[in-house]
């Protein structure tokens, strides 16, 4: 097995449950490009011992991930990456940006920007993250 | 015998001589194989349900079964599955070390003296040295090993970590997630120390008033209890209230309030109800423990 | 200002359970005086006993109050304790001396033997953490002394101390004397002091009523500092018990709390048979060896021991029971395990007792009595180790309250005294079988009867 690239870290003082913290860490590390398609995450018991934390919440951020299709479980190897276009459907994956743009564009309203003002902004922060 | 619940605590009272009513009234099933964090203030009467289930103490009214037994009259063989670390530990202090761990193992019948000897091993005890002389921390340590010899079900601490330094804490915290990697074994620990607790348990049990106001996953609570930061556009009235509020403080146009059960409905209609923005804030377990006692 | 600090440390005092213990003890005590102060050798064993009891009480407690950071932290600490010491001190004198003026005995006689014994007991007792040994030998010498002395009415020290005025100032003198280099010490007392940390050994099992466990655990911790590294004879009975005792059970229990515990009984009889003997041998040395003065205290002697041996070993076991308890043994077995542990030290302390009085009589008396008499003896003995046992079972579970006091009491003077009266009455030549009978019988149900009350109580009680 090789050694991964990655460490998880977490903040068991954080408001955030500890599991919803290994969840948007993995999130991250496929995001930033560190976990790709196929690669393995360390088993329950290891990634248990490494943060010295209950196994019961690794599993269950493993689970989660499971459920909402970012992982998958491979018998007797573990959890694997899945590729991202298997995932989800664009309709799936709109609608868990659109709260959060829905937010961001009340506060705008709120602060007085008009519409194109708040289409400019959003312009220019794509330009900022090119895909 | 009830498959899953370990402990069941049924409507149990307790008082003391002195007039004290220290439980009220306790509900409390603990299922097998979880991790049981019990929370409260000083003089909460943490230790007290603990001696009463252990059947230490003798409970006033209601039930109590351990392993589907009563616990004032477990059976030798209910004993034989338990393990339990006082918040003030009695050994014989001519003892030695050894002694003290042979002495106890004696009584039963299963005693796994390979891990006892590494955790001495680990821990640093002296194993040749007198119990008398050992420091607070080194007694507590020791009680803990005796506790873990005979691989026990169910394993009752009170406060085991109060008089451990930091890195003790962490060897114990390794010790316990060891332990739990049995999935038939079943920990309740009471503590005062929020964030050891955030890390090994997965449930919460939390005693007020002689009651338990709370017990669930600990997830479960780290996702209802929120702090809510209410910026309206409007002075708020005296009147504003929010359903299920654990604590509030209202100033001018600004409020911030904890609630116990945050969800979206509520959120929205506040935010339409007062036409304000509302930050959701995430709060520790020592935040929610505060919240929960209307301090701070 | 000095006088609320009085009343506060007043209360200091009156929170232990033992000072009423001792209170109690000592009004008992002083009943006794009037028939006896006329006696010579008995009124003055009697008068230092007691008052060396008392003082050994005063030095202990003025040692675990003084070697506490407290003692040099609070003003006006030692004025308020040595003034309340001193007060102690003062009401146990005078009540002997105007006893002896009442019965018109010698003033001084009893005046000089009170302040010399309280003197001499208190420094005594504040300097034997240190010298553990040497206040061992001297009390053993000091017994054997009394013992070996062959008609104690004719021995110099005896004689000088019943008649001889100035000997007697003297030791007054020297009893004041030792009260303060005693308070002169405890003024001076530091950490860095020899035997300071030896001086709250009396905390272990003299604690006053309420007191904060987690302190106690501290003071037991540092008091156990003291453990010798080397071997020890409870780690060689430790070894032994271990290695013949393959498979747990009640009696590998049994004989395991015995070791643990270090076999109390072990020390009892020692003192027992050495008390026992004195007063044996003090007697008229008639065919039964019992003088009328002294019968009832020898009648005493079963209870004082029982009642000694069963609160000692209790205060050990009482910190264990939480933890012990819940090692896998049923409740009912448990409590079974305490009352043979129990039990078991009260058969060694009977059996100890019985062959004391038979080598005794084989000793000593003019002639061997009959039979009859000696089994009747032994009979009583033995039953009165066992009410003892029973009661203070019952006691030990039952939260001491004002009524099982006075039940100890009743019993604890009932029955040495009736057993006392069928002796003396076998003396006269009156039947010895019906008194003895009856009185077995009456013991036979007081100990059932309190063996079924601790029973009872030992089932319902926390052991926590």
């Amino acid at each position: 097995m090789h050694e991964p690239a990655f460490r998880f870290t977490v903040h068991p003082s954080s408001g955030l449950p500890i599991y919803r913290q290994i969840m948007d860490q993995v999130r991250a590390l496929i995001a930033g490009g560190h976990l790709g398609p196929g690669d393995l995450l360390p088993s329950v018991r290891q990634l248990a011992a490494e943060l010295e934390v209950n196994m019961m919440t690794i599993s269950k951020a493993y689970n989660r991930l499971e459920a909402e299709g970012v992982i998958e479980r491979v018998r007797g190897t573990g959890m694997r990456v899945r590729p991202p276009d298997a995932r989800r459907s664009l309709a799936d994956r709109r609608d868990e940006v659109r709260p959060l743009v829905e937010q961001a564009v009340i506060r705008a309203r709120q602060l007085g920007m008009d519409d194109a003002q708040i289409s400019e902004l959003i312009q220019s922060i794509l330009k900022e993250h090119p895909s | 015998m009830t498959d899953k619940a370990v402990i069941a605590a049924h409507d149990v009272h307790r008082s003391f001589d002195s007039g004290k009513h220290v439980l009220r009234g306790v509900d409390l099933d603990i299922p097998r194989g979880s991790v049981v964090g019990l929370l409260g203030k000083n003089a909460a009467g943490k230790s007290t349900l603990l001696k009463c289930i252990l059947g230490l103490l003798r409970i006033d009214e209601g039930t109590m079964r351990v392993f589907g037994e009563d616990a004032w009259w477990l059976s030798a063989e209910s004993k034989a599955r338990l393990g339990y670390v006082p918040q003030e530990v009695k050994l014989y202090p001519w003892m030695r070390v050894r002694q003290m761990i042979a002495y106890t193992a004696a009584f039963y019948p299963s005693w796994n003296s390979a891990m006892v000897d590494r955790l001495v091993r680990e821990w640093e005890l002296p194993p040749d040295d007198r119990i008398g002389p050992l420091s607070v921390g080194q007694l507590q340590k020791l009680a803990i090993i005796l506790a873990l010899g005979h691989e026990p079900e169910l394993l009752v601490l009170d406060e085991p970590v109060a008089s451990l330094d930091p890195v003790a804490r962490r060897d114990f915290l390794r010790a316990i997630l060891e332990f739990t990697q049995n999935e038939n074994r079943t920990i309740l620990f009471s503590t005062h120390i929020t964030s050891d607790l955030e890390r090994v348990a997965d449930r919460v049990a939390i005693l007020r008033g002689g009651r338990i106001v709370f017990h669930d996953g600990l997830d479960t609570l780290k996702e209802s209890v929120k702090r809510l930061r209410i910026t309206a556009a409007e002075e708020l009235p005296p009147t504003f209230a929010v359903r299920g509020s654990l604590h509030m403080e209202v100033a001018g146009r600004s409020a911030l309030v904890a609630i116990a059960e945050a969800n979206d409905r509520l959120i929205d209609e506040l935010r339409t109800q007062w036409d304000a923005t509302i930050d959701v804030e995430d709060l520790s377990l020592e935040d929610i423990f505060l919240e929960m006692h209307h301090v701070g | 200002m000095l006088g609320r600090q009085v009343r506060q440390v007043l209360r200091v005092y009156t929170t232990y359970l033992t000072f009423w213990a001792y209170v109690l003890l000592w009004g008992l005590w002083h009943l006794l005086y009037p028939p006896i102060l006329s006696g010579d050798f008995i009124a003055l064993f009697m008068i230092a006993f007691m008052n060396g009891m008392i003082g050994a009480g005063i030095g202990r407690t003025l040692g675990v109050q003084f070697a506490n950071p407290r003692a040099r932290l609070m003003p006006e600490f030692s004025t308020a304790h040595l003034l309340i010491a001193g007060g102690f001190v003062a009401i146990a004198v005078s009540t002997d001396v105007t006893l002896a003026l009442l019965c018109e005995a010698s003033a001084l006689r009893v005046f000089a033997m009170s302040i010399g014994a309280i003197g001499l007991s208190i420094l005594g007792t504040l300097n034997f953490g240190r010298m553990k040994r040497v206040s061992t030998l001297l009390w053993v010498a000091l017994i054997v002394l009394f013992c070996a002395v062959p008609n104690p009415d004719e021995s110099l020290l005896l004689k000088r101390l019943v008649a001889d005025p100035l000997f007697q100032a003297t030791f007054g003198c020297l009893g004041l004397a030792a009260m303060v280099a005693a308070g002169r010490q405890l003024i001076r007392l530091s950490e860095d002091s020899p035997g300071y940390d030896a001086l709250d050994d009396g905390v272990d099992w003299d604690r006053p009523i309420g007191y904060p466990t987690s302190r106690r655990q501290q003071e037991l911790t540092k008091k156990a500092a003291s453990f010798p590294p080397n071997r020890t004879r409870r780690d060689i009975l430790f070894n032994l018990a271990f290695r013949h005792m393959p498979r747990p059970g009640r009696w590998r229990r049994a004989v395991l709390r015995q070791v643990v515990e270090g076999a109390v009984v072990l020390w009892v009889l020692p003192m027992q048979t050495l008390v026992l003997l004195m007063f044996l041998w003090t007697g008229n040395k008639g065919s039964d060896l019992l003088h009328d003065g002294d019968r009832f205290l020898v009648c005493f002697v079963p209870f004082l021991v029982a009642i000694g041996l069963s609160s000692n070993s209790w205060t050990i076991r009482r910190d264990h029971l939480a933890r012990e308890s819940l090692l896998p043994v049923g409740r009912k077995d448990f409590v079974r395990d305490m009352a043979r542990a129990t039990a078991f030290e009260m058969w060694v302390a009977a059996a100890g007792h019985c062959l004391v009085i038979v080598a005794a009589l084989a000793l000593f008396a003019s002639e061997m009595p009959n039979a009859g008499f000696i089994g009747a003896w032994l009979a009583l003995t033995v039953a009165q180790y066992f009410v003892g046992f029973s009661l203070m079972s019952w006691l030990n579970a039952y939260s001491p309250s004002c009524g099982s006091v006075v039940a100890m009491g009743v019993v604890c003077f009932a029955m040495p005294g009736m057993t006392a009266a069928v002796l003396a009455g076998a003396n006269q030549g009156d039947s010895l079988f019906g008194g003895t009978v009856t009185l077995l019988g009456v013991a036979a149900i007081a100990a059932i009867s309190f063996g079924r009350l601790a029973w009872y109580e030992w089932r319902q009680i926390d052991f926590d």
